[in-house]
């Protein structure tokens, strides 16, 4: 037999369950644009006799009405490790996208602003200087020329140099806000900790901390575990050794990613003196995007330039050394270099050229007496000076080989370019797919939350008209004997 | 992709998507159209800016080869100009000589008048040995006098070739050697010349002389045929080059430049998926359970 009141408790438990379950979508309609959001629902319990029925303690209710068995939080843990780690994966892409696409740019070819144009203009000129070796003029058009040539792989140079330069501290940036996330992610992996124990709803901060570890994933990519006890551990690829990871998240304590550049340009980190490896691929998210790019690609480029700049000079200087200058000299050098730690960034016109064209190794007469120059005394019945081949001249039109290798490097960094690009439309395809996945599950729908509102309001409305038939009953009871 | 449940978030971010998409494809249309061009980086289409680069390089070589070729021409065509003067001229003395080798019974003064001429005639090719081409000889080689022969009829020039580059790997001389013209000092043109003019006041014999100037004229026949030959390969290559340019610009335009026609229908194309992203927005944003529930 169930009491006579126990009928108002079982109307009271649902009215406090719909209650409930109108909270929740409450909550979440609210939450419907906040990001990390996780949906929640509120889940019913039945409330009934003893779960363990003896011989002689058995239950004759029917049932004791419903109880909040608790609020769920609707995600699942393998589709947000597949979101941290294709974002990861995308963020490390668009990255580099972004970095490369500035250099990309600034490459200026195929057009006639760039090193392509110059070498042409500058062969050219040599080529009118070897049809009027006499003349002051052509001689100053290849001086000029030659300086053009100098500046525009100077600006090219530049350009690679400095974007690094931009990008290593942009990784510094980058480093100190992973350390940031880092030790959010620890504090969290605490608080929880503790509100797990003690009961309270730690839904707000599971998505807090679901967020923290995907920034940190986009921001340094590394592997997120979790523990037995839920906390989340972080860690990175070391640099060889056993184990390969290096952890900068463990429970309730974050290590610090400390960066170094080494003389050469190349960014390094290091988790308490572990180094992680920047080998290419390796790291992931921004700061492995930014890596790779700095240490590898520009590098490269950077070094293939010097490359091009070492070949031209000693190229030219070598074509201007087999002929004989307008002062009846062997030819010196031609181009020379400022800086010999940075050839492409320092590349120039020596200043003896640069102040004196008729430098220039026109001739190919090497072995010719040159008759006096005339002067303004001069002897010579025939005029004399300095002989009118431009043999030299034209020899040195076609010695430099550097249009091909040219060709060569700004195909290759197209190549590199174009391929990051069409990689970071298919992961920005793949991250999207992933993404909907997870929303598919922990997103809010309106229309859903709309349908659970009124359900809960009908649920509850009934449960009142059954507290007011238990209350009307009560009363017939009571007033029975008048 | 299986969907199991649609969120308005879901909905928002793939309209943004898309619309975000569309613009793209419509930015990257106009920048062709804009630029004319469909390279505006190396990496949009690598191997194109390989070729745009070559086809480029080439294509500035074929100017110089044309530029260097008018060049030529013009110091072959002086060279060619001055040697047919000098065969006239030299056919003239021969006619002279003749005259005074002929007439055993010439009187003095018929003999100066012819020598008197016979002079002025060397004095004249003197003056077109030395013809210019831009201020430079065009029979000195390479010196930077501004005669090849003195007045005594001395070569000063200093043997050197002009050349002319005018295909790859191709030099043409455009000048000719003028030792191999006129002689070498002592036995050429001039020297002959002085001395008919020698015999002819002096009444020597001047059949020597007679056969001296035949010779001249054969041997200058051949410099002129030979640099005929020169003009005619400088013209062939000019003209090879001139084709090759055009060849090249269209190519390279090939490469490097939009379709007018095609990026047109791309833009319209790109409006319209962009005017259907809008579209399908403004749809599926719109409605929710709530516009039913009254």
């Amino acid at each position: 037999m169930t009491g006579t009141f126990s009928g108002f408790n079982t109307a009271l438990s649902a009215l406090r369950y719909q209650q409930v379950a109108m909270d929740v979508a409450n909550n979440n309609v609210a939450n419907v644009r906040t990001d990390g959001y996780v949906r929640r629902r509120a889940v019913a319990g039945e409330v009934g006799g003893s779960t363990s029925p003896t011989m002689y303690a058995f239950y004759d209710g029917h049932g004791e009405g419903v109880k909040t068995q608790g609020v769920q939080r609707l995600y699942d843990a393998l589709i947000d490790a597949r979101v941290r780690r294709e974002s990861s994966k995308l963020s490390y892409l668009t990255t580099q996208q972004t970095i490369l696409a500035r250099v990309d740019t600034a490459i200026n070819e195929p057009g006639t602003k760039g090193i392509n144009q110059a070498i042409t203009e500058f062969n050219a000129s040599l080529q009118d200087l070897a049809s009027n070796p006499g003349g002051l003029a052509a001689r100053q058009t290849v001086v000029a020329k030659a300086g053009a040539l100098a500046s525009s792989i100077r600006t090219q140079s530049e350009n690679i140099t400095g974007e690094a330069a931009d990008q290593r501290v942009h990784a510094s940036t980058v480093v100190q806000q992973a350390n940031d996330a880092a030790a959010q992610l620890a504090d969290l992996n605490k608080s929880i900790y503790a509100a797990e124990g003690n009961g309270t709803d730690a839904g707000a901060l599971y998505d807090k901390r679901d967020q923290v570890a995907l920034s940190l994933a986009k921001l340094v990519g590394g592997a997120v575990t979790i523990a037995a006890d839920g906390r989340y551990n972080v860690a990175i690829p070391n640099a060889g050794g056993t184990p390969s990871t290096v952890p900068l998240v463990t429970g309730d304590q974050a290590a610090t990613i400390t960066m170094s550049t080494s003389a050469t340009g190349d960014l390094s980190y290091s988790i308490g003196g572990t180094a992680l490896n920047t080998a290419a691929g390796t790291l992931s998210g921004e700061l492995g995007g930014i890596t790779d790019v700095v240490n590898q690609t520009l590098a490269s480029q950077k070094s293939a330039l010097d490359a091009l700049a070492q070949t031209l000079v000693s190229q030219l200087n070598a074509a201007n050394a087999l002929g004989k200058d307008q002062h009846g000299d062997a030819g010196g050098d031609l181009l020379t270099f400022g800086d010999p730690g940075d050839l492409a960034g320092s590349i120039k016109v020596t200043d003896a050229v640069a102040a004196d064209p008729g430098l220039i190794a026109a001739s190919g007469n090497v072995n010719a007496p040159t008759p006096p120059a005339t002067g303004p005394s001069g002897t010579n019945a025939n005029g004399g000076g300095p002989d009118l081949d431009g043999s030299n001249a034209d020899k040195m039109s076609i010695a430099t080989t550097i249009t091909g290798d040219y060709a060569a490097l700004v195909t290759s960094f197209g190549v590199k370019v174009a391929s990051v690009n069409s990689q970071a439309a298919t992961q920005t395809t793949l991250s999207n797919q992933v993404l909907d996945e997870q929303q598919q599950l922990a997103g809010v729908n309106l229309d859903e939350e709309t349908v659970n509102l009124v359900a809960a309001q009908h649920a509850y409305e009934a449960a009142s008209k059954v507290m007011q038939t238990l209350d009307s009953i009560l009363d017939t009871l009571i007033n029975m004997k008048r | 992709m299986a969907i199991t449940r649609v969120t308005q978030q879901m909905l928002s971010q793939r309209s943004l998507a898309s619309i975000m998409g569309g613009l793209s494809q419509m930015a990257k249309y106009q920048e062709q159209l804009e630029t004319g061009k469909k390279l505006n980086r190396p990496s949009d289409d690598a191997a194109g800016t390989n070729t745009a680069l070559r086809m480029r390089t080439a294509l500035a070589e074929q100017d110089q080869y044309v530029r260097n070729a008018n060049d030529g021409k013009g110091w072959l065509s002086t060279v060619d100009s001055t040697l047919s003067g000098v065969v006239t001229q030299l056919q003239r003395a021969n006619t002279l000589a003749l005259e005074g080798a002929n007439d055993g019974a010439m009187s003095q003064s018929a003999a100066e008048a012819l020598a008197t001429e016979i002079d002025q005639i060397r004095e004249s090719l003197l003056q077109q040995a030395n013809s210019d081409y831009l201020g430079r000889p065009v029979f000195g080689g390479t010196t930077a006098g501004s005669v090849a022969f003195d007045a005594n009829g001395n070569y000063v020039g200093d043997g050197g070739e002009v050349t002319r580059r005018v295909g790859s790997g191709v030099s043409v001389r455009v000048d000719s050697d003028g030792r191999t013209v006129f002689g070498e000092d002592g036995d050429n043109v001039f020297s002959h010349l002085s001395a008919l003019s020698a015999a002819l006041r002096n009444g020597s014999d001047i059949q020597t002389s007679i056969d001296q100037l035949q010779t001249d004229v054969t041997r200058i026949s051949a410099a002129q045929a030979d640099e005929g030959a020169r003009l005619n390969r400088l013209t062939q290559a000019s003209d090879l080059a001139s084709q090759a340019q055009l060849r090249l610009k269209s190519s390279l335009s090939d490469v490097e430049d939009v379709e007018l026609a095609e990026v047109t229908i791309n833009v319209n194309q790109a409006e319209l998926a962009y005017k259907a992203a809008l579209a399908a927005a403004a749809k599926t944003l719109q409605p929710s359970l709530l516009d039913f529930l009254r």
